[in-house]
């Protein structure tokens, strides 16, 4: 069955990934970046790829919600963000403990920092207007629009800041896009695999939050 | 069209009855900006630091009056009357066009006091113009949109300023680093790329907030 | 914190945030009154 093929595929290459990234030289070589916290690259930057594309996920879903009106299209949103909030966070956070072995600050104002850190914003809003509706329908009506818009709009987060951002002496990201190009074979397919496991991973976790949210659902309860 | 400009038209002769908006607006930017040339005393400001004023005045301003556009019709009990008697896309257009007027007319008393105030120096008087356009009309059409939404969900406005940050973030970035080069700032941008951000933002929110209005609009 | 040591929490955070998860799922499972 394909579930059971992604979930064990998810738990052996995220295994193998975080036994290679100890056991392999640290991917961006010279102190320069970070050294042996830069193994982080390999947790940090697949997160925030799955954060970003669980934003489009909950985006997908508000867009069905709006046209179908069936309740099951917002409550998978909502899994959604919840989980794109998880991924943001934890991005976010070993992307600062990196950035602060690398760059020598916890916060730098690079625009990927920013970019994670909008992402956060955005989940973080989404869950209070939930928060603070009351009706249920408006609720589920109000969070799919913002959610959509907020979609429409978050390219130009992901693709325009560090475009604008070039010109910049910020040699954290020059080091990191050009060691990206240059990336050693080892390297490049060690993040290759996670980024897929992690992708396997958020599958699965979605999967689980969907059922989870459904059995507390038929039972009568409702967290959001 | 013609639905929208009786909405537009209605709108400013209410506010000019009342002058509800343009008051805050005003008074905000005005104290705004009074406190900040107060607390900087005359010291010189960066090219950056004064463009991130300005557009931090400008967006606040925006955020303590314009949000509550659609508030207003919910509690003055018109809303009712403007859902029946006009299509959604006029009631938008409408309110788009009311507020980004609005915004026009703050840049205009803004900038000249702006300068006397603090100080500052602008140079290409042409960038900082078409900014401010492109500028407000992406502004324009986020708050259209989130005011809309708000008041639909009845929740309290200071949720207003928590979902418009994040998306108009990418807007009030670009924005202050192609004001920063009019103010005697270093070309940390190039003046085509801001163009490029500020225009197709500008497009992007404007599309995407009339295609959603109707459902933050309608039940 | 040394930069090996930074390695190391970090990836202890991600798992934090799994287990986090999954506590989660749990409870509302416990609420909706179990698995079937």
């Amino acid at each position: 069955m394909l579930m059971a093929a992604i979930k064990i595929a998810a738990v052996v290459l995220l295994t193998g990934v975080t036994i290679a990234a100890f056991l392999t030289a640290p991917p961006l070589g010279g102190m320069q970046a970070g050294g042996d916290a830069s193994r982080l690259f390999y947790f940090h930057v697949p997160m925030a790829q799955v954060s970003f594309v669980s934003f489009m996920v909950a985006a997908v879903f508000s867009v069905l919600y709006l046209r179908t009106r069936r309740p099951d299209h917002d409550m998978m949103a909502t899994v959604a963000a919840e989980l794109g909030l998880l991924f943001s966070i934890v991005a976010l956070i070993t992307g600062s403990l990196w950035a602060k072995q690398a760059w020598g600050a916890y916060w730098n104002w690079d625009p990927r920092q920013l970019f994670l850190f909008a992402l956060v914003l955005f989940y973080g809003a989404f869950f209070a207007l939930r928060q603070a509706t009351p009706n249920l329908d408006t609720r589920r009506r109000v969070s799919a629009v913002y959610l959509v818009f907020g979609g429409a709009i978050s390219p130009f987060l992901f693709f325009v800041l560090p475009r604008l951002y070039r010109s910049l002496h910020e040699d954290a990201n020059q080091v990191v896009t050009s060691t990206q190009s240059t990336m050693s074979p080892l390297v490049g397919t060690i993040f290759g695999f996670s980024s897929v496991g992690f992708l396997l991973l958020y599958i699965w976790l979605f999967k689980l939050g969907v059922a989870a949210e459904r059995i507390e659902q038929d039972a009568g309860h409702r967290t959001v | 069209m013609r639905k929208a400009w009786a909405v537009l038209r209605k709108d400013v002769r209410a506010e000019y009855r009342t002058r509800y908006a343009v008051n805050a607006l005003f008074l905000f930017a005005l104290v705004t900006l009074t406190a900040l040339s107060f607390a900087t005393g005359g010291a010189a400001l960066t090219p950056l630091l004064a463009a991130v004023f300005y557009w931090v005045i400008l967006f606040f301003s925006v955020f303590a009056s314009l949000a509550q556009t659609f508030v207003k019709e919910s509690e003055t009990k018109t809303e009712i009357l403007l859902k029946l008697n006009a299509p959604d896309d006029a009631v938008f257009f409408g309110k788009w066009t009311f507020n980004l007027l609005l915004v026009i007319l703050l840049n205009i008393v803004l900038t000249p006091l702006f300068i006397v105030m603090l100080n500052i120096q602008l140079s290409e008087w042409g960038v900082w113009i078409s900014t401010l356009l492109l500028g407000g009309i992406g502004l324009v059409s986020t708050t259209t949109l989130l005011g809309a939404l708000i008041a639909a969900a009845n929740v309290r406005g200071a949720l207003f300023s928590v979902l418009a940050f994040p998306v108009l973030l990418p807007l009030l970035v670009t924005a202050i680093r192609v004001s920063e080069l009019c103010l005697g700032g270093s070309a940390e941008i190039s003046r085509v790329d801001a163009y490029l951000v500020l225009g197709s933002y500008a497009a992007v929110s404007t599309t995407a907030a009339w295609l959603l209005f109707p459902f933050v609009w309608r039940d | 914190m040394t930069a090996s040591q930074t390695a190391l929490v970090g990836v202890l955070i991600v798992w934090a945030g799994v287990v986090w998860y999954l506590v989660r799922i749990d409870r509302k499972i416990k609420r909706g009154g179990g698995l079937k």
